[in-house]
């Protein structure tokens, strides 16, 4: 193990550290299509027997010409619990334990179960939110797991951003393939839709018999130093041509209360959360997407901002700039700031 | 093969029934013995038979006319049977004088019997007489063998060319003796003639040159021929230390090398070792140029050996297994070229001295310190700055030598960090250190302390979160530090007898966290090495001995839970439940050894061997038989060797593999039956050719929640086209073919091993142009990277990510072809004391877009190659005094 251990701290550390190599995509944080930014559920962690109420923050940005489908967010009626090696695929799998969302036990096999092919946009819940009550055993029947900290059970649900509507896919059973797809999002003649028209996704909640923890708060959202009022546009002004390298754009901090960074008392070798912001426009780059606000040793990161950017192209535009906060047990909450791109006064 | 012998020959008669006295004759001509002088004698012995004679004649022996002699029998030769040895006979001879019925009255084995017998039937004789009248007669007759001398020749060239050395006196010493003394003729041939058999050291000297000593042991009537290599002595005058061209040699000496014990073994000579280019001098990256070892992936730092994963190849500094062989970001080798005396690869089949790995062999020998005087060198590049001094310590019969070296990474890497928004308390720096002192000690023995290590450390603290995984984020720290305390004793015990010991203590570190996830180790390894070589007969020699590894250690752990390969991550970290693991324990190892080499004839080696390794851990015991051998084809220039060998190489799990958390219980080892065959031809001097192909059938492999499940197949081609080093050139052609794949239980596909290469293809070169310039190139061609190609596929929403959709099988796209120049140039002034070089080490010289990876946007619907190091030019300057 010495040996694997050094090699692989030395090799991976020297990835971490590498520039960034190839790529020249646009960033994760530029909207462009059917997106789902985050997810927020009401009790990020829950305990057996809870209704959990999950919010989902999707948005579509495609073309106004690839429009005439609208966006709608489904969610899969089977609350998976404790599958094998809390592995959200193996959800897919005939091993899988399902229930409904009120707690019924379903019967048949896993969400891929089911023949191919069939249509299922009108059997399925649909909606920016969801909630599923999480099976009282949820954490009795999963395996005792060794070195994890304390008895916990994991449900997952499966939703589905689809601008068309959504079918089972065929399944391979054949297949080693864990990861194999159990549902598509296909247009009104069946035909497979493309990556900017859907997103599928899912949700674990983790269960514990008594574990605190809540989404975090944003007190404010600052343009620099100045708190930019409930509703009130930012107006950014576009850098000058040529000048993406020194042009830092607008400063944008999120504030998140000191007491949003929960304790751990039941980890002491992490004893406190990690805070991280991620930000998304649909009209502005924005630079340092995603940024540490609280560190699990470090604390609270100062003169950290995201920077908001414009080009001389999006001059007369508005858009939306999301905010989006996460902690490193599942909590989110989110808000969104209108943006202008106007002339510089 | 000539040899000289002589035999005795007893002949003494009494007539039966005679009372005349004992006569002793000395035969009138003694008879020319075959091969060589003889001499023969007559000795008084009793009567055998009486015959029916007349009381009162006198009776005259007979009188030998010829005698044949006799050869001491091949067949005692082949089993190394080396003693003067004596056969009496009874010889019956009739009237005429010719002998008619030959007996052995003491028989000895080993052919001395039938020889003697022959010889005896051929004896002629002036039949005895009793009166005038011829008689029969029966005699005792007695044939001594003696141990036929060997003979010992060869040539004194300069130490990297054909070149004889004239009047170079080579002396041959034993031990208790006077030492003999010859002086090479004009093309550097000496001779000494027939020497009696054992141990001798030829020590070669001559003005300008180093002092050789060569050990060698002499066979009897075999006829050794040796060709001694002589290094210029460092910073003697510049007349002597220049060629013609005014170029500094830099040449070691290359001594008469013995079949080795393997299959193949690899040894890369000093002047390869320093300036293959693209390596930065750096010899332990020289290796990464040889057949069959795979292309790393860029600053991974690895060493892929026939396929295996890196952690199956061990590498040994003196016998001591060390736990890391390169710095940071593999720019260097955590042990500096000056400070190496050799380095034995061997990619696979090797010795049953070697084991608990599955993959190859990397020893290293730290050099022995200068004893003639202070010495020392200096070198600065863009990457590191090293420094090692040595010589005598006094007249206290030891000698030292000191090393140290330490990188700038830090000095341009912080302020990037900084740059990018990273707060850096500790930027990337290492360190390595070495010291040694060491004495020689009679009987060839020597004694020597080692202490040398290793420290990489960075910590910094990221403000931003990676996009594709959060964890990924926070502070990052990273120490992995290790040093060795070895002690290595090495005596011969006898004439037949070597002893030698490695015994060392040491600590290794590692220190990791990223975010909220880390790992620390702290363990102290105990590695005990003894060796007792003896040798049963010239023939054949008995290699034993145990190779103990005991270590404590303690470790935190908390990570969460790995995938099996083929396994999609479920997440990133974030996503899920880290599991953690606080323990001491400790590793124990113990293994022993047996080999035997056996020459059954000259040019041929046979190796059997067996080794028996135990693990604590597992509670398990594993036997691995071996067997390799050589023969050659034709012993004189051009050389031809046939070789192979087969068998068993067990490499114990990993402790994370066995962990009551991250693990799983009832492992037993990885098994590889390893098989390989091949020819070793030279062309033309110093050219040679090298072929093997390999085969090895995995079994019992561990993959994680699957226990010993996984299979595997690696075969494959090495080809080596080698330009051995002379005064103007080395260079070599090394292509290697090969093809690894793993299955990862039953019912699962074959897929191709993460680090399998097809076709690895390496040619280099480097030219003395005179005036002290020398250039050199390395051309690189290799089959890409496996890698898992991924898709479009989950939104994870805990993390706020999007995960790929990976294709099953893993490791199924191969990154495109990967070419690359690097380019050394290097030009020298050599003083009266000193010498300089500078030198430009150009990486990537044509800045080849190679690719080390695949890049995919935020949702993997896009991907573009992520481009390997682009033209990296390396600039230093070293000094040596």
């Amino acid at each position: 193990m010495i040996r694997t251990l050094f090699r692989s701290a030395v090799a991976g550390a020297a990835l971490i550290l590498l520039p960034s190599c190839g790529g020249g995509f646009d960033p994760a944080s530029k909207i462009q299509s059917v997106r789902v930014l985050g997810l927020r559920a009401d009790k990020p962690y829950a305990k057996p027997g809870d209704t959990v109420t999950l919010e989902v923050l999707a948005v579509d940005r495609r073309p106004e010409e690839k429009r005439q489908r609208p966006m709608t967010v489904f969610w899969l009626p089977l609350v998976c619990t404790n599958p094998p090696n809390d592995a959200y695929y193996a959800c897919f799998t005939r091993a899988a334990k399902l229930t409904s969302p009120t707690g019924e036990p379903t019967p048949g096999a896993g969400a891929g179960g089911a023949d191919g092919a069939a249509d299922i946009t009108a059997l399925v819940a649909k909606g920016q939110s969801f909630s599923y009550k999480i099976p009282g055993d949820a954490v009795s029947s999963h395996v005792k797991v060794p070195g994890a900290n304390g008895d916990y059970g994991i449900s997952i649900v499966f939703y589905m951003a689809c601008a068309g509507r959504i079918r089972l896919a065929s399944r391979d059973e054949a297949s080693a393939n864990p990861q194999q797809v159990p549902i598509q999002c296909v247009d009104d003649d069946g035909q497979a839709l493309g990556a900017d028209d859907y997103v599928l996704g899912f949700w674990r909640t983790f269960v514990y018999d008594d574990r605190p923890n809540a989404n975090p708060l944003i007190d404010n959202v600052l343009l620099k130093t100045d708190v930019i009022g409930p509703g009130a546009a930012v107006a950014i002004t576009p850098c000058a041509d040529g000048s993406s390298g020194q042009c830092k754009g607008a400063e944008v901090n999120v504030v998140v209360p000191a007491s949003s960074q929960e304790d751990k008392p039941y980890d002491p070798d992490a004893p406190r959360e990690r805070i991280w912001v991620a930000a998304f426009s649909d009209v502005a780059s924005v630079g340092g997407a995603q940024q540490l606000l609280y560190d699990t040793k470090a604390g609270a990161i100062r003169d950290n901002p995201v920077r908001v950017t414009a080009t001389s192209g999006d001059l007369g535009k508005s858009g939306t700039l999301w905010l989006v906060v996460h902690d490193s047990r599942g909590g989110a909450t989110w808000t969104t700031v209108p943006l202008l791109v106007t002339a510089a006064p | 093969m000539r040899f000289r012998l002589r035999h005795n020959l007893a002949l003494v008669a009494l007539a039966a029934g005679s009372n005349a006295s004992p006569a002793l004759a000395r035969a009138d001509e003694p008879a020319p013995a075959r091969g060589g002088a003889s001499e023969s004698l007559l000795r008084p012995t009793e009567p055998v038979e009486a015959a029916p004679l007349p009381q009162k004649a006198a009776v005259t022996p007979p009188r030998l006319l010829s005698d044949t002699g006799v050869s001491y029998p091949a067949e005692a030769l082949a089993q190394g049977f080396y003693e003067a040895t004596t056969v009496l006979l009874k010889v019956d001879v009739d009237a005429t004088g010719a002998v008619t019925k030959v007996e052995v009255e003491t028989p000895r084995g080993h052919g001395f019997d039938e020889a003697a017998v022959a010889a005896a039937k051929e004896l002629k004789y002036e039949p005895a007489k009793r009166g005038d009248r011829a008689i029969a007669s029966r005699w005792r007759h007695a044939y001594s063998f003696e141990v036929p001398l060997a003979r010992l020749d060869g040539f004194v060239r300069t130490a990297s060319s054909d070149r004889g050395l004239a009047s170079v006196t080579v002396r041959l010493e034993r031990d208790g003796e006077a030492p003999v003394l010859t002086v090479t003729d004009g093309t550097g041939h000496f001779a000494f003639g027939a020497q009696a058999r054992g141990p001798v050291h030829l020590v070669a000297a001559v003005p300008g040159f180093d002092e050789v000593v060569v050990d060698e042991t002499l066979i009897p009537a075999q006829e050794t021929s040796l060709t001694i290599r002589l290094e210029r002595a460092q910073a003697a005058a510049p007349k002597t230390a220049k060629d013609d061209s005014g170029a500094a040699f830099e040449e070691i000496t290359v001594r008469g090398q013995r079949p080795p014990r393997e299959v193949t073994k690899r040894t890369l000579e000093k002047r390869e070792l320093e300036r293959i280019p693209g390596t930065n001098g750096d010899a332990l990256r020289a290796i990464q140029s040889l057949p069959g070892v795979a292309r790393p992936p860029g600053l991974a730092g690895l060493l892929i050996v026939r396929g295996a994963p890196p952690n199956s190849t061990n590498v040994f500094v003196d016998g001591t297994l060390i736990p890391l062989v390169y710095h940071f970001g593999g720019l260097s080798s955590v042990v500096p070229t000056e400070m190496i005396s050799r380095i034995d690869f061997y990619p696979g089949n090797f010795s049953a001295r070697y084991g608990r790995v599955t993959g190859g062999i990397v020893d290293v020998g730290l050099r022995a310190p200068r004893v003639d005087k202070l010495a020392g060198m200096t070198q600065v590049d863009l990457i590191d700055a090293r420094s090692v001094v040595e010589g005598p310590i006094a007249d206290t019969g030891w000698s030292f030598a000191l090393g140290a070296r330490r990188s700038y990474v830090d000095v341009w890497l912080k302020p990037v960090l900084e740059a990018a928004g990273s707060g850096v308390s500790t930027a990337p720096v290492y360190y390595d250190w070495q010291a040694v002192v060491e004495r020689p000690l009679p009987q060839k023995g020597r004694l020597n302390f080692a202490f040398y290590g290793s420290d990489d450390r960075l910590e910094i603290l990221i403000k931003s979160v990676n996009g594709s995984d959060p964890s990924i984020g926070g502070g990052l720290g990273l120490h992995t530090a290790f040093w060795r305390l070895a002690a290595t004793y090495k005596q011969s015990l006898g004439e037949k007898t070597d002893l030698s010991m490695v015994h060392a203590i040491g600590k290794n570190t590692i220190e990791f966290n990223l975010g909220d996830n880390a790992f620390q180790l702290d363990g102290m390894p105990l590695t005990n090495r003894v060796d007792l070589t003896h040798k049963i007969s010239p023939g054949t020699t008995l290699d034993a001995g145990l190779d103990m590894l005991w270590q404590p250690y303690d470790i935190f752990v908390r990570l969460p839970p790995q995938p099996r390969p083929g396994e999609p991550a479920d997440g990133p970290g974030l996503s899920r439940e880290s599991r953690t693991v606080r323990t001491s324990a400790s590793i124990y190892r113990p293994a022993a050894f047996v080999e035997l080499s056996l020459q059954p004839a000259t040019g041929t080696r046979i190796v059997p061997g067996i080794r028996v390794d135990y693990s604590r851990d597992t509670k398990s015991w594993d036997v691995s038989p071996r067997f390799s051998a050589r023969h050659e084809l034709a012993r004189e220039h051009p050389k031809t060797i046939i070789k192979g060998g087969a068998g068993l190489f067990t490499q114990p799990p990993q402790p994370q593999e066995t962990s009551s958390v991250f693990g799983q219980a009832g492992l037993t080892s990885n098994r590889s039956y390893g098989y390989s065959i091949g020819v070793e031809q030279d062309l033309w001097r110093p050219v040679e050719i090298s072929l093997e192909g390999f085969y090895k059938k995995l079994d019992n492999l561990v993959v994680a929640r699957y226990g010993n499940a996984g299979v595997g197949t690696v075969y494959g081609l090495e080809m080596l086209l080698r330009y051995k080093p002379d005064e103007r050139f080395f260079g070599w052609l090394a292509y290697t073919l090969s093809r690894s794949a793993v299955q990862d239980r039953p019912g699962e596909p074959e897929r191709l091993a993460q680090f399998d290469q097809t076709h690895i293809l390496t040619a280099l070169g480097s030219w003395r142009l005179g005036g002290g310039w020398e250039l050199g190139g390395r051309m690189r061609v290799v089959s890409g990277s496996n890698t898992t190609p991924s898709a479009y596929g989950f939104f994870d929403g805990n993390s706020a990510v999007n995960l790929p959709a990976q294709s099953y099988p893993p490791f199924g796209e191969r990154l495109p072809l990967f070419h690359q120049f690097d380019i050394r140039v290097d030009r020298t002034w050599t003083f009266a004391s000193h010498k300089i070089d500078v030198y430009l080490d150009l990486q990537n010289a044509y800045n080849s877009p190679n690719s080390e990876g695949v890049s995919y946007n935020y949702n993997y619907t896009k991907r573009s190659y992520a481009g390997a190091l682009p033209i990296l030019p390396s600039i230093g300057a070293r000094v040596d005094f």
